[in-house]
């Protein structure tokens, strides 16, 4: 007989003893049975059809009575999301948005080559089909711009919005501050009812009922170095800034909230930043994980 | 069925032979093709809650090839062709105890390849082949249940057979 066909015989219960003699004698027969014996390992798992029927009747009866019900039901739910899908696709199809989270920056393209780069915790977004005839952003947070030459190109916030036409600017629009340094070209900012034009190396700002206009020295925000820079800035917006770049929380005393603080520190190394911002105003700190705690030295 | 007693599915009695009779083939039949991805019971009881849905239209001696077209077709459905690894139990067979930790390590060490070599099986190879050695059934059991001939059975079988060896043997 074949080897192909005792092989067969074999795998069908079918062997008479010689047969069996036989197939044993061939080389991979101990493999074959091996094979077989621990089949038996990869076996399905218990069943019992008398309980399973049971639990099946239970559906069937259940479904029997639940089943109109439920087709209606899902019939409406279908409509629902169908119409919400739609609602969805309609409205926000082409809305684009770019996030840096806490402690991060990141650097991106617009369509037409301009460059911007958000700061930590700051989010810009657009809409995308709209952006040839008009070039249109929301801003939250802060971001660095190099603007393409073309049309008008108008940076929305909350407090306010700066248009230009090609230049490099910085937009900064946090809760209850808002700044604008052009570092190249011309910008126009509106801000509260009124209108300015802020010239190259120049920096205006809002926080509480003031307005400062200054100059500026840098050609690019520091944070693009990994330096927060301030000058005259409320502290608790330097605290705001510190947590933002590392993503941490940071409670306990605070130093005078009218005091502006004028310096800096790094976005790399947490305790040398937040030795620079509380050495100079009499304060320790305790790092505990994401958690710093602040403390008036006596 | 011989003696078509019924003229269709729809008695509850014989509804219920039918599951005695071919419930834990289907079951089975789905978690060696399968794997236990998701539970295979469940989907006999779809497959058994569609034959009592269509009662009226499934005469007594269409109803076993209904239940196993229904249950492949629902399972396609579901997983479409995700990868099956069957996990070999460990705990068994009781047949091996006391061994030493040698025979242990080998042991597992064959049953990885084994489960690797299965899973690279086709879908219908793996499915004849582990009815056939685990469950016992002959070429022609598993030729009825599957809807394909003898001989295409003893095929697959034996292609699967040789296929783990060279598998597991590293040939």
């Amino acid at each position: 007989m074949k080897k192909k066909d005792l092989i067969s015989k074999w795998l069908n219960f079918n062997l008479s003893d010689e047969e069996l003699e036989a197939f044993n004698d061939l080389d991979a027969s101990s493999s074959y049975h091996r094979i077989d014996r621990a089949a038996e390992y990869f076996r399905a798992p218990e069943y019992d059809a008398d309980t399973s029927y049971l639990k099946l009747q239970n559906k069937l009866g259940h479904q029997k009575k639940s089943r109109p019900l439920f087709t209606y039901f899902s019939g409406i739910a279908a409509v629902l999301v169908v119409a919400f899908g739609l609602f969805y696709l309609l409205n926000s199809a082409n809305e684009l948005e770019y996030l840096a989270e806490n402690s991060t920056t990141k650097e991106f393209t617009l369509p037409d080559t301009s460059e911007v780069t958000l700061n930590a915790g700051s989010s810009i977004s657009f809409i995308e089909k709209d952006w040839a005839s008009s070039r249109n952003l929301k801003l939250k947070g802060e971001a660095y711009f190099k603007v393409a030459k073309g049309e008008k190109f108008t940076v929305q916030t909350k407090q306010g919005s700066v248009s230009v036409l090609g230049t490099q600017f910085r937009v900064n629009d946090r809760e209850g501050y808002f700044e604008v340094t052009c570092y190249e070209g011309l910008v126009r900012v509106s801000h509260g009812g009124n209108e300015l034009d802020l010239q190259a190396g120049n920096t205006y700002k809002v926080f509480g009922n003031t307005i400062i206009n200054e100059v500026t020295a840098l050609a690019i925000p520091s944070w693009l170095e990994n330096k927060s820079m301030f000058k005259s800035m409320p502290y608790h917006q330097v605290i705001a800034e510190l947590e933002r770049q590392y993503d941490i929380k940071i409670s306990g005393d605070s130093a005078d909230s009218a005091i502006l603080f004028t310096g800096s520190f790094s976005n790399k190394n947490l305790d040398t930043a937040l030795q620079a911002i509380t050495i100079p105003l009499n304060l320790s700190y305790t790092i505990n994980g994401k958690n710093v705690v602040l403390k008036i030295n006596q | 069925m011989p003696t078509p007693l019924f003229k269709n599915v729809c008695d509850e009695q014989f509804f219920s032979k039918l599951y005695e009779q071919y419930s834990k083939d289907l079951h089975d039949f789905i978690y060696y093709k399968y794997g236990d991805s998701f539970n295979p019971e469940d989907k006999v009881h779809e497959a058994f809650i569609k034959l009592w849905q269509n009662c009226k239209s499934v005469t007594p001696d269409k109803a076993k090839s209904f239940l196993f077209t229904v249950i492949n077709n629902l399972t396609l459905n579901d997983i479409k062709h995700q990868k099956v690894v069957l996990k070999h139990q460990r705990s068994k067979p009781k047949h091996y105890t006391n061994e030493s930790p040698q025979f242990i390590m080998e042991e597992n060490e064959y049953l990885e390849k084994y489960q690797a070599a299965l899973a690279k099986l086709s879908e219908g190879q793996r499915v004849a082949f582990l009815l056939n050695r685990v469950e016992g059934k002959r070429h022609k059991e598993i030729a009825e249940m599957l809807n394909i001939s003898r001989k295409a059975v003893e095929k697959r079988i034996y292609t699967a057979l040789e296929k783990l060896r060279k598998e597991i043997d590293g040939i």
